[in-house]
């Protein structure tokens, strides 16, 4: 005679325990189901097998009484989660002044190059809860049974257009010499700052920032026991996702090394701007 | 567990919570947030949209609330309801006016420029760190364009606070083989957009300056025992 669980199931599938091998008459009793936590949930199911909606896993037992014995039976089942992972938008380039301006001929302020710049934008459109009430192992348990869904979501960079324009006069004063930037390493090296590099770009570091705080892994796996207040729980929630996104963002804002520079740090000479009295 | 409600006991800096409510004139009002809401008054069941964004040159998209938060003391009642008693404080060098109103279905539904969600949450705190779910959460919204919704606190102005603790929740929170835990409270503002339900902007969260020790305890004569302040 065994209690026969399945031993995982994905959040949010049915799941059913059965009993075998029991004898002809025997009656079934105590069914319950125990989290990591120690929240119960129990039954008057009466039936050799008990099933519903799993959302967090645990242990189910139940009482087989035959013969005048009684024999406790338990089995573990595991939640897995739903692959909810928000994946990071791919770099797109648009024109100048899509988002910012950047000043053409370009000019430096302060310590932005005025050469490039990012943005990234990701909007989910909240979200509500979705209780169970199968009389199943997991009833009274809350969940989302619906991803976190983003009605925008995007990386986008710009590139200067007189820095792209390789007859500009900006990048022809790009020479390379006298301890000023060639203009190939110029775009190439703005190039990896805002998005073209796995390490040294602002799109690395949102990626990256992504998958380590990624709001639909988190909203996928949060599930309330019962008697949970909601109210509460939700808000928990959506301040979760809140701090995640703020992490992301000011992962992001860090800056990589300076548009002259290599993706290894090295300086590889001065930008020459306008009125370029100063260079060559 | 078989247990009893108890305040058990409230950390060190409730000397310092003292001191600094003493030397000051606070709001003689108290906004009450553990007496039940209307259903129709909770606003909606659902959360609003958020998002994550930035561009060149920006640092952070949270705004700073200029408030402190101190825990003044709790308490259960006969029925196992914990209340939590907060003062929130201007810290700020302009006027701050705070979502007061319980009603949030009507500043959810009224579009309207400033309109805002205020939250205090009870969070309990593990090994110095706070843990991912709440035990306790005050609510209030409010809105320009909705009288009385919000409460102007000048610079040093107080506003005293209950909030519940749920007992469930509570429970749940406890750490294994303890009977107790701390818990500290955050303080947080959700701008909602103008137009639609959506997050325009969310604020730091302030997290008060002392924590609050709240638990179970075995009883036999079925009231809550102790007391703030021990």
């Amino acid at each position: 005679m065994k209690l026969n669980c399945p031993s995982s199931v994905t959040r949010g599938d049915s799941a059913t325990c059965s009993v075998s091998s029991a004898p002809t008459a025997a009656t079934f009793s105590s069914w319950k189901f125990t989290d990591a936590n120690n929240n119960t949930v129990t039954s008057g199911n009466t039936a050799s097998s008990w099933s519903g909606m799993m959302v967090t896993g645990g242990t189910v037992s139940v009482n087989v009484s035959s013969g005048g014995q009684s024999s406790p039976l338990s089995a573990t089942v595991s939640v897995t989660n739903r692959n909810w992972h928000t994946n990071p938008a791919s770099p797109a380039q648009v024109p100048n002044g899509t988002f910012l301006v950047l000043p053409v001929p370009p000019a430096q302020s302060g310590s932005d190059s005025g050469l490039g710049a990012a943005a990234y934008r990701l909007t989910d459109t909240g979200f509500s809860i979705t209780s169970i009430g199968d009389s199943g192992p997991n009833t009274g348990y809350s969940y989302y049974a619906s991803p976190l869904n983003f009605s925008v979501s995007y990386y986008q960079y710009e590139i200067n257009p007189d820095l792209e324009n390789s007859n500009s006069t900006f990048s022809q004063h790009q020479t390379g010499t006298n301890g000023f930037i060639s203009w190939s390493d110029l775009l190439a090296q703005t190039r990896r700052h805002e998005y073209n590099s796995t390490t040294q770009s602002h799109c690395a570091s949102y990626s990256n920032s992504l998958g380590r705080n990624n709001p639909g892994d988190y909203f996928e796996s949060r599930v309330a026991a019962p008697s949970t207040n909601l109210t509460t729980f939700n808000a928990d929630t959506r301040s979760g996702i809140n701090s995640r996104y703020d992490t992301i963002t000011t992962d992001t804002s860090v800056e990589p090394y300076p548009v002259n520079y290599s993706e290894a740090g090295v300086p590889l000479g001065n930008v020459c701007y306008p009125p370029y009295t100063a260079c060559p | 567990m078989r247990g009893r409600l108890v305040i058990l006991t409230l950390l060190g800096s409730l000397v310092a919570v003292n001191q600094l409510d003493g030397s000051s004139n606070p709001s003689q009002f108290t906004l009450d947030l553990t007496t039940p809401v209307a259903e129709n008054q909770q606003g909606r069941s659902d959360m609003p949209g958020g998002e994550a964004n930035w561009r060149t040159g920006q640092s952070s998209n949270r705004f700073q609330l200029p408030l402190s938060v101190h825990i003044l003391k709790s308490w259960a009642d006969d029925t196992g309801n914990i209340t939590v008693e907060i003062l929130l404080r201007n810290t700020g060098d302009s006027s701050f006016d705070i979502p007061i109103s319980r009603d949030i279905s009507r500043v959810e539904q009224t579009a309207s420029k400033s309109r805002s969600l205020f939250f205090l949450r009870a969070v309990p705190v593990y090994d110095q760190k706070l843990g991912s779910d709440s035990i306790g959460l005050g609510q209030t919204a409010g809105s320009l364009s909705i009288q009385d919704s919000l409460m102007r606190l000048k610079p040093g102005d107080c506003l005293r606070v209950l909030i519940p603790v749920t007992p469930a929740d509570l429970k749940r929170s406890l750490p294994k083989n303890s009977d107790r835990v701390k818990i500290r409270i955050i303080c947080e503002q959700w701008h909602l957009d103008d137009q639609r339900y959506f997050i325009a902007s969310t604020s730091d969260q302030v997290l008060s300056v002392n924590s609050i020790v709240v638990g179970f305890q075995d009883g036999t004569d079925g009231r809550p025992r102790g007391k703030s302040g021990e």
